[in-house]
């Protein structure tokens, strides 16, 4: 809580700093501003001064919710948000300083096999799952700055920082409380190749580590758990669980290629190396297992802006590949005492998740910074491709999405009413799980996951409708209100899926 | 000067925890070559024995056969392995012997490795446990675990001064203790040691005859005890009687304390309990002619060197052992072995506390001429035992020595 206060109070002290901004901020212009914002986008941010920045703010407080056996296992068969968000832009003297503080703080319900880690899909699958669905509570706090000079001859430069910090309790023997945090670094910097053409670096550092301390409050009764090491090797344990520390630290860097004429043409690539390790136990520390994590992913966003339309042409090809580590470990009980001794590593399994996308969009504009109407098409292709070495198991799943959606702003008077309607379609091409390790029969293998597989091998549609009403508030009508709401109704087809609905709402000032 | 040498650290972190994934090779399975070596005089060739490799931890089992010499064993994954070499071989002469060696927790993490293995006669013993209840019955009754033992020979034995004992750690675990260097591999250490009472030639057990001991030798499917209990023990013909008023002393015959943590006496606690996640238990007897005191001689007491705990623990001899069982939490707990292999190889398991489930020794294909069972016994609780069964008195039609107190 003490960071939300900290939040806020930067917010509020922001709110004096914006008093003179000129545009008004509604909700479309807020959209509009980040579709143009291609630097932003791309993580560098010694260019965010080419996205012809400007100094503005938002709040917005709001309540989500979903519901409906349409899920991964390890996901909640229920749940709610309750979320607090700012950000803004402002001008430091001649540098252009970007920032936002979330707060999120969420009640899942009957998530399954999961007793030691907040979020099981975040490439880590050494965990422990335990057989009694339980509730979680999580609160995660995220603040990030981004920092621009301005152009030096034709140099740039910036630093883009991150804190994010997690914890989550879950509600039932086997428990667990989990205190989780990513710090990361962005230094970059923008070199002027020509005035409309213009080469970017970036590089990134992050750090990452998460305890879980398990433990039964019911003493008596020795739970039933697993040691997960993938596609359902697992290792089979009776207790109250155990204490897993994952550390981990990242590297990576970005190019970024931007030409402007008669359209805008941005280039980017982006690579990513992650090393992460799983100790078990602070006592006496135990090698447990590690996973190493590249990624890269390349894109390519054409804009062209007229007096009346923008369109927006973009396509990202994304790969990762994680190889997961297992060591062979054993107690050293002679008189020398040395702990847990590591005698050999190998590379057990493989994760790989390939990506391509092409997104197109059309805004039809009112004026420079607010829209009358939009419409967007994507398609996505996805494969995952999911191996346990020795003895061979995989889990692979190819599915191609595509969504189609529009906007209309309509002018209520002096306020404006955002409605919209997306809606997708996902067609799984192939897939399958074999599993050819020992003890075929755990419920790793035959319900966490089978259901997994089943729920990233569905056919579904989904249809979202969002809707924001905002008005102009305070004496000069400058600054904006804004109520938003959404519900999202996905319907899988086979498996014994049925549907998944997702709804929120919230409230919020742009300033 | 000061935030250069922290980002100097933590570049250097970063660096190393990625070089060290980066350093992981991707795994392949190891050939290792086998060479078994009799102990037996007058066995000179290991080959036709069985080698099985398992690996608990991944439920990976491969068996082979040996040739001559050594053997090599392909397809195998790189891990900890219980090496076991089991079978039979014939003597020159013509004797038969049933031959065993065992490697426990053995590292496989180097392709074309050597490992050797004696194998030595198997000691077979004529009494043997046939069913073990350590797991007690939800909700947390645990008064009902028992140990029963079976004449598996042709022989009458009087149980006279037969000792009972479970070891230490009580629970699986792989902080193993640390025992004094000079005691070589010649001792299994024990917790508490229990005696069979009598002068001699009052218990005997006729082949085919098997007798119970019990915590509490009472009817626990009564009201007061827990009804759901699978099984009644007043038929024990021992009980290990802590003097609990509230748990009274049963018709059963009490066994003879002998020793815990040093003394004579039984301790102040309440129940006979050993573990509920499964213990390590021995028979053994002391070889005529010779005394055995860990009261009284320290030579046969010691405590963890591992630990600054004062705790006195018994030494057994193992050439003291007739049979001995260890039971785990479930098929991983085999990498926290606390038994000697020599003693057993393997580990049985129900995998639950509290499941009204025990474990019990299969039966041979041979039998007695009065129809009574020949137990199987390898010196391998995980092959010789039946596990996760409903616990039962006497399974297999083994019979009631007469002498017990319900006759």
């Amino acid at each position: 809580m003490k960071k939300l206060y900290i939040a806020l109070l930067l917010t509020a002290a922001s709110f004096g700093a914006f008093a003179q901004q000129t545009p008004r901020n509604t909700p479309a212009a807020f959209e509009l501003r980040q579709q143009r914002s291609l630097w932003q986008r791309s993580g560098n941010p010694a260019g965010l001064q080419l996205d012809q920045p400007y100094r503005y703010s938002q709040l917005k407080a709001g309540y989500e919710a979903y519901d409906g056996n349409f899920h991964r296992p390890q996901e909640g068969v229920s749940g709610n948000r309750q979320i607090v968000e700012t950000q803004g832009g402002i001008f430091l003297d001649s540098c252009y300083l970007t920032g936002s503080f979330n707060y999120r703080r969420e009640g899942i319900k009957e998530a399954s096999f999961n007793a030691s880690i907040i979020d099981p899909f975040r490439g880590m699958p050494y965990i422990i799952a335990d057989l009694n669905p339980s509730d979680w509570v999580q609160q995660h706090y995220q603040l990030q700055f981004g920092i621009a000079t301005p152009s030096y001859g034709r140099w740039s430069w910036g630093l883009g920082a991150s804190y994010n910090a997690s914890s989550g309790a879950k509600q039932r023997d086997i428990r667990t409380e989990n205190y989780y945090y990513a710090l990361s670094i962005t230094p970059g910097v923008v070199y002027a190749l020509a005035p409309n053409q213009h080469l970017g670096l970036n590089l990134r550092y992050a750090n990452v580590k998460e305890e879980a301390t398990m433990s039964n409050v019911n003493t008596y009764v020795d739970q039933t758990y697993y040691e997960l090491l993938g596609l359902g090797t697992a290792v089979s344990m009776l207790g109250s669980g155990r204490t897993n520390n994952y550390e981990g630290d990242s590297w990576g860097g970005g190019l970024q290629y931007r030409y402007s004429g008669k359209a805008t043409l941005f280039l980017h690539l982006n690579y990513l190396v992650e090393a992460e390790d799983l100790t078990i136990s602070f006592t006496v520390p135990r090698d447990g297992a590690s996973v190493l994590r590249k990624s890269w992913e390349a894109g390519a966003t054409v804009q062209q802006e007229s007096s009346r339309l923008l369109h927006t042409l973009g396509a990202r090809y994304y790969n990762r590949h994680i190889d997961g580590i297992q060591y062979i470990t054993q107690r050293d009980n002679s008189g020398s005492q040395q702990g847990w001794m590591t005698l050999a590593k190998y590379v057990r399994s493989t994760f790989k998740t390939t990506e391509a996308s092409l997104d197109y969009s059309i805004v039809g504009k009112k004026g420079n910074n607010d829209y009358s109407w939009l419409a967007n098409f994507s398609a996505r292709y996805r494969k995952l491709n999911d191996e346990y070495i020795l003895p061979h198991s995989f889990k692979r799943t190819e599915n191609a999405y595509i969504q189609v959606g529009a906007k209309k702003n309509f002018r209520l008077g002096s306020s404006q009413l955002l409605v919209g309607l997306n809606a997708g379609y996902n067609r799984n091409l192939s897939g399958g799980y074999e599993y050819n390790g020992a003890n075929k029969d755990y419920v790793i293998v035959t319900q966490l996951e089978t259901n997994d597989y089943r729920y990233l091998a569905s056919d579904f549609i989904r249809a979202e409708l969002p809707v924001t009403f905002s008005f102009p508030i305070g004496k000069e009508k400058k600054n904006v209100m804004f109520v938003n709401g959404y519900a999202g109704y996905t319907k899988a087809e086979g498996f014994g899926f049925d549907h998944r609905v997702t709804y929120g709402a919230a409230v919020g000032a742009n300033f | 000067m000061k935030y250069s040498i922290i980002a100097l650290v933590i570049l250097c972190s970063a660096c190393s925890r990625i070089d060290n994934a980066r350093e992981a090779e991707e795994i392949r399975p190891y050939s290792i070559t086998v060479k078994a070596n009799s102990v037996v005089p007058e066995i000179t060739s290991t080959a036709g024995l069985k080698v099985v490799f398992e690996n608990f931890a991944e439920g990976f089992r491969l068996e082979r056969t040996l040739g001559t010499g050594a053997t090599a064993i392909d397809s195998l994954i790189p891990g900890i392995y219980s090496i076991n070499i089991s079978g039979r071989a014939q003597a020159p002469g013509g004797d038969v012997y049933y031959l065993n060696g065992a490697k426990i927790n053995y590292a496989v993490t180097a392709n074309a490795g050597t490992v050797e293995i004696d194998v030595d006669g198997l000691k077979v013993s004529p009494l043997v446990f046939t069913e073990i209840f350590f797991a007690g019955t939800t909700p947390f009754y645990f008064r009902n675990q028992f140990y029963e033992v079976y004449n598996n020979s042709d022989q009458t034995i009087y149980l006279d001064g037969l000792c009972f004992a479970n070891l230490t750690p009580t629970t699986a675990t792989t902080n193993l203790p640390l025992w004094p260097a000079e005691d070589g591999a010649d001792y299994a250490y024990a917790e508490r040691i229990w005696k069979v009472p009598g002068n001699g030639t009052e218990y005997p057990l006729l082949p085919g005859e098997s007798f119970v001991m019990s915590q509490f030798a009472a009817n626990h499917q009564l009201p007061q005890y827990n009804p759901a209990s699978p099984v009644d023990c007043s038929s024990s013909e021992f009980e290990f009687n802590m003097d609990n008023p509230n748990f009274p002393d049963q018709p059963a015959v009490d066994m003879q304390h002998v020793f815990y943590n040093g003394n004579a006496s039984k301790g102040t606690l309440p129940q006979y309990l050993t573990s509920v996640f499964g213990g390590a238990y021995v028979i053994f007897r002391v070889p005529p002619g010779e005394t055995y005191d860990p009261v009284n001689n320290p030579a046969l007491k010691t405590r963890n060197l591992a630990s600054t705990s004062t705790t006195q623990y018994a030494k057994i001899p193992i050439r003291y052992v007739l049979d001995a069982v260890e039971a785990g939490n479930n098929q991983n707990s085999i990498n926290a072995k606390r038994v000697p292999s020599v003693l057993d190889a393997g580990m049985t398991y129900v995998g639950a506390t509290y499941n009204s489930q025990g474990v019990a020794r299969k039966v041979s294909d041979i039998t007695n001429p009065d129809g009574t069972p020949v137990f199987i016994d390898t010196n391998n609780s995980t092959d010789d035992f039946e596990r996760g069964v409903v616990p039962q008195f006497r399974r297999h039609g083994s019979k009631m020595p007469a002498w017990n107190h319900t006759n």
